[in-house]
């Protein structure tokens, strides 16, 4: 496998596992694939540990990168970039689907995270259109 | 030739002598390990906190630590690629019969002053730590050890350390000391992501 990928796969599976720890720990129901906090923890901690052992035991870390070594910066920033958005993407449509049932809109929103405590992504959405349509 | 030369061979002359050393400073040193542990960090404070209102000020912390590490890739662009700034060769190139990098890492083809590592690592640390203290001193560790296994490895002197820490810190604090001149860019971006429920905007309102 090309380094990059290897890299991009490091970060994907550390960020899935951070952010399903930081939701856990901030009650963000709606960005949790789970409905009990504990185990966002124990998907989360393995998850990140687990990225970073694969990718420091699987090669030597330590040596010059031979694909595009004159834009190493450049490649890093691209890779953590599109790891984070493959992250957003996937945490945003596995929790709405996983959670479709399980939480219900209450009345009027607000906007900003904290609507995430009791709402999914996709019933936001869904939330504003209809809201949109009723004028 | 840096006048902390001396202390960098005393610090290089440790590798191989204690083996558990040696594995720390090879993990430590990594292009990788230490700075996605930071973005992690980063993120953890964006989501992480129960309360709304400390969850923003976390946001915005993480917003004007990454303007400070942007600062500080276009000073270090400035220094090397426009007025070429290069005080003095790569241990390794100085004192190829005592320093040999070979052993933990590869030998860096870039300018040894000031140490990238250190800048971009101190940038983001002193960005949270003048919002987030207990974060903040997390993170500088974390980026005291990165600079500390750039020497150990013999690829930095401590003075390209120290001059990484300082553009780095200086970078943040003058982004976080700025950030009142970019208050409406600041707002417009902070009501955009609380509208797309990605951020919290309560002190951005109106």
């Amino acid at each position: 496998m090309n380094f990059w990928t290897e890299y991009f796969l490091l970060v994907f599976g550390a960020l899935i596992g951070a952010l399903q720890i930081a939701v856990a720990h901030s009650k963000l129901l709606g960005l949790s694939f789970f409905s009990r906090r504990l185990w966002g923890y124990l998907f989360g901690i393995p998850m990140v540990v687990g990225s970073f052992w694969w990718f420091f035991a699987s090669s030597d870390r330590n040596i010059l990168v031979l694909e595009f070594p004159n834009f190493h910066t450049g490649m890093m920033i691209s890779c953590t970039a599109l790891a984070l958005l493959a992250t957003f993407l996937l945490t945003l449509s596995v929790s709405s689907l996983v959670k479709a049932n399980r939480l219900k809109v209450n009345g009027d929103i607000e906007h900003g995270l904290e609507v995430l405590k009791q709402m999914t992504y996709f019933q936001i959405i869904r939330y504003l259109f209809r809201k949109k349509r009723q004028g | 030739m840096p006048p902390d030369t001396g202390l960098l061979l005393h610090i290089h002359s440790l590798v191989g002598t204690f083996p558990w050393l040696d594995s720390l400073m090879r993990l430590a040193v990594n292009d990788y390990l230490i700075p996605l542990v930071l973005f992690l960090i980063l993120l953890g404070l964006w989501f992480g906190s129960q309360d709304a209102m400390r969850r923003e000020r976390n946001q915005r912390a993480v917003v004007l630590a990454a303007a400070g590490m942007g600062i500080t890739h276009l000073v270090i662009i400035l220094l090397e690629g426009t007025f070429h700034f290069n005080p003095w060769l790569r241990p390794f190139e100085a004192f190829p019969d005592k320093v040999n990098p070979d052993l933990l890492f590869y030998r860096p083809w870039d300018p040894s002053f000031p140490c990238h590592a250190a800048a971009v690592g101190f940038a983001l640390a002193t960005g949270i730590l003048l919002s987030n203290r207990k974060a903040g001193i997390i993170m500088y560790f974390m980026a005291a050890l990165w600079g500390f296994a750039r020497i150990y490895v013999g690829v930095h002197y401590p003075l390209d350390v120290v001059g990484g820490w300082a553009v780095g810190a200086l970078s943040s604090y003058i982004a976080y000391k700025g950030s009142p001149l970019f208050k409406p860019l600041l707002s417009l971006l902070f009501k955009g992501m609380n509208w797309l429920c990605l951020a919290d905007a309560h002190n951005h309102k109106g």
